[in-house]
């Protein structure tokens, strides 16, 4: 064996000990019968390439202590006489980031659907009480009104608006966390028949805004079409909501291909969003409006991200306060069965 | 035949932990306006033993429909679902099903374990008046039950 400086250095022999030695004398001992069957196996017909492909390899110190390492092989002749190069690389650090790394995804793992279930059984457990004070409040306002001084009155009604409040958070906290536990497995789904479906149950509220809606070519994907659904019309909700008293609505839906994905995108010509929002409104319970304009507690959008997230996609908005909020959600074309 | 017909309150056994919520119930029943008389177990094995004549409270008329929480101490209501429906003594009293919980494992196997009814106690009061009148006219004014 020759042996470079860099190769004493790294198994802590003298370069005396290592000139004329065998190599084997650097393979942990448990490995060294297999090496050497291996070793001739390879002499016959050398060629470069990786050694112990897909293999998690170690090397032996002098001092007995093993680490790993990745070898590339090849051929060569040394003064008319075969050998092998091998670069013996120490990947120590490499090995340890990797371990930390999957210790690290299988905390953030662990934590994310305790965090989930936590949700869960917190929104759960919490309508337990609430129903129980619900009922008293409102049995209070039912068997007390015209009894009592307007104030006590007063209190009472905001006693069951907040009750009423805060049972609508739950559901909306309930719905939010069983998006993933509750979620079904993906299946084609077709775009635009779901669509159709959305717009035939909003006709009502479509047809008193006397909004216009204008759906392309859709296409189908890979995905759950429950939560398909709910991302449509959301969406959809949104701009009958934030709709412009200066002019009628139109809601165009539409789907283009890129690379690898399809983005779906829906416009409207409402009130907008003025640009530094754009980020908050994809937060649960975060809301623009006070809720004498606009109703709501502020889940739909959250739902929206969390579903589209689920589904590989991402999802933005653009708008220009004033003229109008184009949606835009990306979903893997990888299922996709229509062009 | 229903028990109005034999101009008698109807018998509801109500299983159910919480006083609050039994208390609930009753007011319920009352603004709803069901002519009931109510007995009320306050886990699964006061309600077994009570269905089974052996209560210490004394003899406890048969019911005409037991109103079942599902979450109770000592043993819970899909145990003394199990109970009621495996008796042929016990198993043409209706039960129903009435709690907090609306998840899918819960309404399937109180099903398959023959609840004639699974229904979700609503947060609302109006809307649970509203469901103790319906529970009224179906079981006690439009159902058939069969002659004790």
């Amino acid at each position: 064996m020759l042996a470079s400086e860099q190769c004493t250095q790294l198994f802590g022999y003298g370069v005396a000990e290592l000139v004329g030695a065998s190599i084997d004398i650097l393979v942990p001992e448990a490995g060294r019968l297999r090496h050497a069957e291996l070793r001739q196996g390879y002499m016959r017909s050398p060629r470069a390439r990786p050694m112990g492909a897909g293999l998690q390899l170690s090397a032996q110190r002098k001092n007995g202590t093993t680490l790993p390492v990745e070898i590339s092989l090849s051929g060569t002749e040394v003064d008319g006489q075969k050998c092998v190069v091998a670069i013996v690389r120490d990947v120590s650090d490499r090995r340890r980031l990797e371990g930390d790394l999957q210790r690290l995804v299988a905390e953030l793992k662990r934590s994310n659907e305790e965090l989930e279930q936590f949700a869960y059984i917190a929104s759960h457990d919490l309508q337990e009480p609430l129903r129980v004070v619900s009922g008293y409040t409102q049995l209070l306002k039912r068997r007390y009104t015209g009894k009592l001084d307007s104030e006590a009155e007063e209190y009472i009604d905001f006693t069951v608006e907040g009750v009423k409040r805060m049972q609508a958070l739950i559901n909306d906290l309930l719905a939010y966390a069983r998006l993933t536990t509750r979620g079904r497995e993906f299946k084609p789904t077709d775009l635009g028949q779901l669509t159709k479906q959305v717009i035939m149950y909003l006709a009502p509220v479509i047809d008193e805004a006397k909004a216009t809606v204008e759906v392309a070519h859709l296409p189908t994907v890979l995905g759950d079409a429950s939560q398909l659904t709910q991302v449509i019309q959301n969406i959809l909700s949104n701009a009958l909501k934030f709709r412009s008293n200066e002019r009628p609505l139109c809601i165009k839906i539409s789907s283009v291909r890129k690379l690898d994905d399809w983005i779906i995108s829906v416009e409207d010509n409402g009130i907008g969003i003025a640009p530094e929002y754009r980020d908050r409104i994809f937060v649960a319970f975060q809301r623009l409006h006070t809720r004498d304009h606009y109703p709501g507690n502020g889940i739909g959008l959250a739902i929206c991200k969390k579903i589209i997230e689920r589904h590989h996609g991402r999802i933005w908005v653009e708008s220009a306060p004033t003229h109008g909020t184009i949606f835009h959600f990306t979903l893997p074309a990888s299922g996709s069965l229509a062009s | 035949m229903s028990p109005y017909a034999l101009k008698r309150p109807v018998e509801i056994m109500l299983v159910e932990d919480n006083p609050a919520d039994v208390r609930l119930t009753v007011e319920a029943l009352k603004e709803g306006q069901v002519r009931h008389r109510m007995t009320v177990a306050r886990d699964g094995i006061e309600a077994l033993e009570m269905l089974y004549g052996r209560s210490s409270i004394g003899v406890v008329p048969r019911p005409d429909l037991v109103l079942l929480d599902l979450n109770l101490p000592r043993k819970d209501g899909r145990e003394v679902l199990a109970t009621i429906k495996s008796d042929p003594a016990l198993r043409s009293i209706p039960v129903i099903v009435l709690t907090t919980s609306s998840a899918e494992e819960d309404i399937k196997h109180c099903y398959s374990l023959h609840a004639n009814s699974y229904v979700s106690k609503p947060v609302d009061m109006d809307q649970f008046i509203n469901l103790v009148k319906i529970i009224d006219l179906f079981w006690f004014q439009s159902a058939q039950l069969p002659m004790l």
